[in-house]
C-alpha cells in the first residue's frame, strides 16, 4: 500500500474513533436541598464545613480535619451574641516554628466592623490566643465582620504556592 | 552522513514508534484532560460572517499574538465538529506530537548518522519537562504545532542539502511561512538554519539569507505595530537579566529544578544536580570528535536562538517556552552520547529521565485532576440552571483554581449558562494584576440584596468539590454584611443590573444592549480625583451603521465626545470633574449623532454597549 494511502487510512480511523467516542457525562455533586437553617454561629471552628461560608477571606483548605492555614490577611463573619453583655473577639491559633524561624516575631491586629482593636506581638511558636474586648459601638446589628492582619507571612514558594501566616483552629465572639 | 543499514520491518516499526509509545505512557492522562483556563477564551469564538471569520483568524489577541492555525482555526473548527468533547482536541494534539517525534528521529538520523543516538534524541526531547503543559492543556497546542513546522522545515532543508533537489528547498520555504500561523517564535527558524549551515553544511549558508527577509519583516511588524506592555509579566527587559533568565531556563530544561517542586530534595541540591549534568556534558564534549562537537554547537545554538524571543520576558518564565529550544538541547545530548563512554552516557540519561519523568507524571496528574474538577464544576452549574431556570445563580466560596480555571475565561458562557455571578462576599480569590479583577465577576451588593429579597437568586457554595445550596443562610449573611451601595461597574448586557439603567435602552441582545439616540445609566460616584470613566461601545458592521459621534455627560456635565468608526475604536476613558468626588451616585448620559435601522427591525439603533465602569 502506498505510504499516502496508509496515512489516509490511519487518519480516517482516528477521526472515526474521535467522532464515535462519546464524552462521558461529568458527575457533578450538587446538593439542592438546603440544610435545616441553623443560622450563623458566634464561634466558628475552622474545620466545621457547615460554617465554611462564614470564613470570608484568606483561609486555606482544612488540614488533618482540624485546622486551616491563613494568609497574611483573613476575615470572618460572626453572629453577635444576644447576651447584652460586652463581647470579646477571640482567635485561637498556632504559630509554626518554621514561620517564626524565617520571619521572627509576628504581630497580629484586628478590626471588627471597621473598628480597630489593639495589636499583639507573638515572639514564640506554639498555641496562641488573641483576645480583645470590642467596643459596644462596633457591635450593632446581627452579624459582625472581623478582619485580621499580620505584619508578615511566608510568601508563596516552589513547594507550597500558598501564602502562609498562622494556623487557626477557631475564631469567635464571646461574652466577657 | 548517511544512516546505517536498516533492520527488519518489525524492529523498524518499533524503532519509529518507540518515542511515541513512551510519550503515550508518560502523558496518557493528557489525552483525557478536559478544558481549562484559556481554552474557554478560544471556545467562545463564534463566527457569524465571512468578515468575522477573517477578523478572528488574523486580529492580534492576547499580548498581540496572531496564531491562526494553532489557536483560532483549531478551536473554531473543532468546536464546530466536536462541541465540548475534549477528546478529539487532545487526540489531535497527540497526533501532532507523534508526527513531531517521527520527524525528529528522521532529522536526527540524518544529522548524527547514528540510529540509536537519533531515537535517544527523540526520547530526550519527548520526555523533556517543557512538554508537560503542551501535552496537558489544549491552549498550549501552539508549541506542539510550531515544533512541527520547525522540524518539517529543517528536515526538508536537510533533504535539499543531501539530494541537491530544489523542490525540497521551496517546500521548506512554504512550511516556514506557514509556521508564522502557529507561533511567533518561528521567526527564529532562519537563525537555527543558519547555525545548521555554519556547523554542518557551510557551502549552503547563503541559502538561509533569503529566509531572513520574512523573519525580519515579521519581527519589525511585531515590534512596531503591536503595543508592548511597559510593566507586568509581559514587559520586555533588555538588560543583564537576559543572562540570568537564560541560566534559569537551562537549569530547568535539564530537569532537577522542576523535580524539586514535586520531590523534597531542596533547591540547592537540585541546582547542584543540574550543574553536575552540565559539567558531565561539557566533559563528554572534551572527548568528542570534531563532528560531534559541531553537532553539539548546532544544538546549543538552536537552544539559544529558539529561546531568544522570550528571554526578555524576565518576569514570565514558563516551562512550555522551552518546548522548541529543548529540541536543540536534545541534539546536544545526542552528540554527547556518541562521544562519551556508554556507561557514563547511560548514567546521564538515567538521571535526566528520572528527574523529568517524575516531574511530568506528577504534573500531568495535577493537570488532569484540575481539568476534571473544572468539568464537574461546570456540569454542576448547568444542573443548577436546569433546576432554577429563571434565577440568578450566585456562587460563594469559589477559590483560585475554579475561578482562574473556569470563570475568568468565560467558562459559563462556553457552557451556555448565563446569569451566574460570584457572590459579592466571595473575597477569597488571590488577585492577579495582569488579569481582569475578581470584582468584574461579582454581582454588586445592591443587585445581590435586591435579588435575594425578591427571591430571584439562589446561592450555592462551591467547596470540597461540591455545590451546596445555602440561599437562606446567605440571605441572612448578606443582609447583615452588605450595604446597598451603587456599583462601580455596570455590564449593560447583564439582566440583573437592569435596575442601574435609565431610559433609552433596548432589550438585551447576546451579551450587550443597544441604545437609541440617547440613553442613561447610574453608577457609584467617584471616590477619588483619579477615578475615571471607562466605556466599551461595540461598533456595528451593518452597512447602514457607519461612524457615530458619541457624546458622554455625567450629571449634566459634558465629559467629551468621541467618534466610533470600527471595532478598534469602541473603548474610551474619560476623566471626571473633581466636583463629582464623593457624590454617592452619578448618572451617565450617552448621546449619539445618528441612528440607523436594520432590515426587519423597527428599532432606532444608536450604539451597542458592553461595560461602563469607574477605573
Amino acid at each position: 500500500m502506498p505510504k499516502s494511502s496508509a496515512l489516509a487510512c490511519i487518519c480516517a480511523l482516528l477521526a472515526a474513533i474521535s467522532c464515535s467516542r462519546k464524552d462521558p457525562p461529568a458527575e457533578a455533586t450538587v446538593v439542592h436541598q438546603e440544610q435545616p437553617y441553623a443560622g450563623m454561629a458566634s464561634v466558628v471552628r475552622t474545620n466545621d464545613h457547615k460554617l465554611t461560608g462564614q470564613l470570608l477571606k484568606g483561609f486555606h483548605q482544612v488540614e488533618q480535619g482540624s485546622w486551616r492555614w491563613t494568609e497574611k490577611q483573613f476575615s470572618v463573619a460572626l453572629k453577635i451574641p444576644a447576651t447584652g453583655r460586652p463581647s470579646a473577639l477571640r482567635l485561637q491559633f498556632a504559630l509554626s516554628p518554621a514561620v517564626l524561624a524565617r520571619l521572627g516575631p509576628v504581630s497580629l491586629a484586628a478590626t471588627v466592623n471597621g473598628v480597630a482593636l489593639p495589636p499583639e506581638t507573638y515572639p514564640q511558636a506554639g498555641q496562641q490566643v488573641y483576645r480583645r474586648e470590642i467596643p459596644a459601638a462596633a457591635l450593632t446589628g446581627a452579624i459582625a465582620r472581623a478582619d485580621f492582619q499580620l505584619d508578615k507571612a511566608l510568601p508563596p514558594g516552589n513547594t507550597d504556592k500558598r501564602e502562609l501566616a498562622v494556623i487557626v483552629t477557631s475564631v469567635g465572639l464571646e461574652a466577657m | 552522513m548517511k544512516p546505517q543499514s536498516e533492520p527488519g520491518s518489525l524492529l523498524r516499526i518499533l524503532y519509529w514508534t518507540l518515542p511515541s509509545l513512551l510519550c503515550l505512557l508518560v502523558f496518557y492522562r493528557g489525552l483525557l484532560c478536559w478544558f481549562q483556563q484559556d481554552d474557554f477564551s478560544w471556545l467562545t469564538l463564534e463566527v457569524h460572517s465571512t468578515s468575522d471569520f477573517w477578523r478572528m483568524l488574523l486580529e492580534p489577541r492576547a499580548q498581540g499574538t496572531i496564531r491562526p492555525w494553532s489557536e483560532r482555526f483549531f478551536f473554531i473548527v473543532f468546536r464546530k465538529l466536536f462541541g465540548l468533547n475534549a477528546f478529539p482536541y487532545r487526540l489531535f494534539v497527540f497526533l501532532t506530537q507523534v508526527a513531531n517525534l517521527v520527524l525528529l528521529t528522521a532529522l536526527a538520523r540524518r544529522i548524527l548518522g547514528d540510529r540509536l543516538a537519533a531515537v535517544l534524541m527523540a526520547m530526550v526531547w519527548g520526555l523533556n519537562i517543557a512538554l508537560l503543559i503542551p501535552m496537558a492543556w489544549t491552549a498550549a497546542y501552539n508549541q506542539i504545532l510550531c515544533s512541527f513546522f520547525y522540524l518539517s522545515a529543517l528536515l526538508l532543508f536537510v533533504r535539499h542539502v543531501e539530494t541537491g533537489r530544489w523542490r525540497y528547498y521551496w517546500w521548506q520555504w512554504a512550511v516556514f511561512l506557514l509556521g508564522f500561523g502557529a507561533l511567533e517564535t518561528i521567526v527564529a527558524y532562519p537563525l537555527v538554519l543558519l547555525a545548521y549551515c555554519l556547523c554542518l553544511a557551510r557551502v549552503h549558508t547563503w541559502k538561509t539569507l533569503p529566509l531572513m527577509v520574512p523573519a525580519a519583516l515579521y519581527a519589525g511588524l511585531h515590534i512596531w505595530v503591536i503595543q508592548r506592555a511597559s510593566a507586568g509579566p509581559y514587559a520586555f527587559h533588555m538588560d543583564g537579566s537576559l543572562f540570568h533568565t537564560l541560566g534559569r531556563y537551562w537549569a530547568r530544561a535539564l530537569g532537577p529544578l522542576p523535580l524539586s517542586q514535586v520531590v523534597p530534595i531542596g533547591q540547592l541540591a537540585a541546582l547542584a544536580l543540574a550543574i553536575a549534568l552540565t559539567v558531565a556534558w561539557i566533559a563528554a564534549m572534551a572527548w568528542a570528535g570534531p563532528k560531534e562537537r559541531r553537532v553539539a554547537v548546532f544544538g546549543l545554538a538552536w537552544f539559544l536562538v529558539a529561546l531568544a524571543p522570550v528571554l526578555p520576558l524576565r518576569d514570565h518564565l514558563q516551562d512550555y517556552y522551552l518546548t522548541i529550544p529543548a529540541i536543540g538541547l536534545a541534539l546536544a545530548v545526542a552528540a554527547a552520547w556518541r562521544a562519551a563512554p556508554r556507561w557514563a552516557a547511560a548514567m546521564w540519561l538515567l538521571v535526566y529521565w528520572g528527574c523529568s519523568v517524575a516531574f511530568l507524571q506528577q504534573g500531568i496528574r495535577t493537570y488532569y485532576e484540575r481539568s476534571q474538577a473544572v468539568r464537574r464544576f461546570l456540569a454542576g452549574v448547568q444542573e443548577i440552571r436546569a433546576v432554577h431556570p429563571d434565577k440568578t445563580i450566585l456562587l460563594a466560596g469559589v477559590e483560585d483554581a475554579l475561578f482562574y480555571g473556569v470563570i475568568h475565561d468565560e467558562g459559563f458562557r462556553v457552557a451556555g449558562v448565563r446569569n451566574v455571578y460570584l457572590a459579592p462576599t466571595n473575597e477569597g480569590i488571590t488577585p492577579r494584576p495582569e488579569l481582569r479583577p475578581v470584582s468584574d465577576f461579582q454581582l454588586p451588593a445592591r443587585a445581590t440584596l435586591d435579588a435575594l429579597e425578591q427571591g430571584l437568586a439562589v446561592v450555592y457554595e462551591a467547596s470540597g468539590g461540591r455545590l451546596r445550596n445555602i440561599t437562606s443562610w446567605y440571605t441572612a449573611l448578606a443582609s447583615a454584611l452588605l450595604r446597598p451601595t451603587p456599583p462601580r461597574r455596570v455590564s449593560v448586557g447583564e439582566p440583573r443590573l437592569e435596575a442601574q439603567l435609565g431610559p433609552g435602552w433596548h432589550e438585551i441582545q447576546g451579551y450587550h444592549r443597544w441604545m437609541g439616540r440617547r440613553a442613561e445609566l447610574r453608577l457609584a460616584g467617584p471616590q477619588s480625583p483619579t477615578d475615571r470613566l471607562r466605556l466599551q461601545a461595540i461598533h456595528s458592521e451593518h452597512p447602514n451603521a457607519g461612524p457615530a459621534r458619541l457624546t458622554v455627560s455625567v450629571n449634566g456635565l459634558r465629559l467629551g465626545s468621541v467618534v466610533i468608526r470600527d471595532h478598534r475604536s469602541g473603548e474610551h476613558v474619560f476623566s471626571l470633574p473633581a466636583a463629582l468626588v464623593g457624590v454617592p451616585e452619578i448618572t451617565v448620559t450617552f448621546e449619539i449623532d445618528r441612528t440607523f435601522r436594520a432590515p426587519q427591525d423597527d428599532r432606532d439603533l444608536g450604539l451597542a454597549f458592553g461595560v461602563v465602569e469607574l477605573i
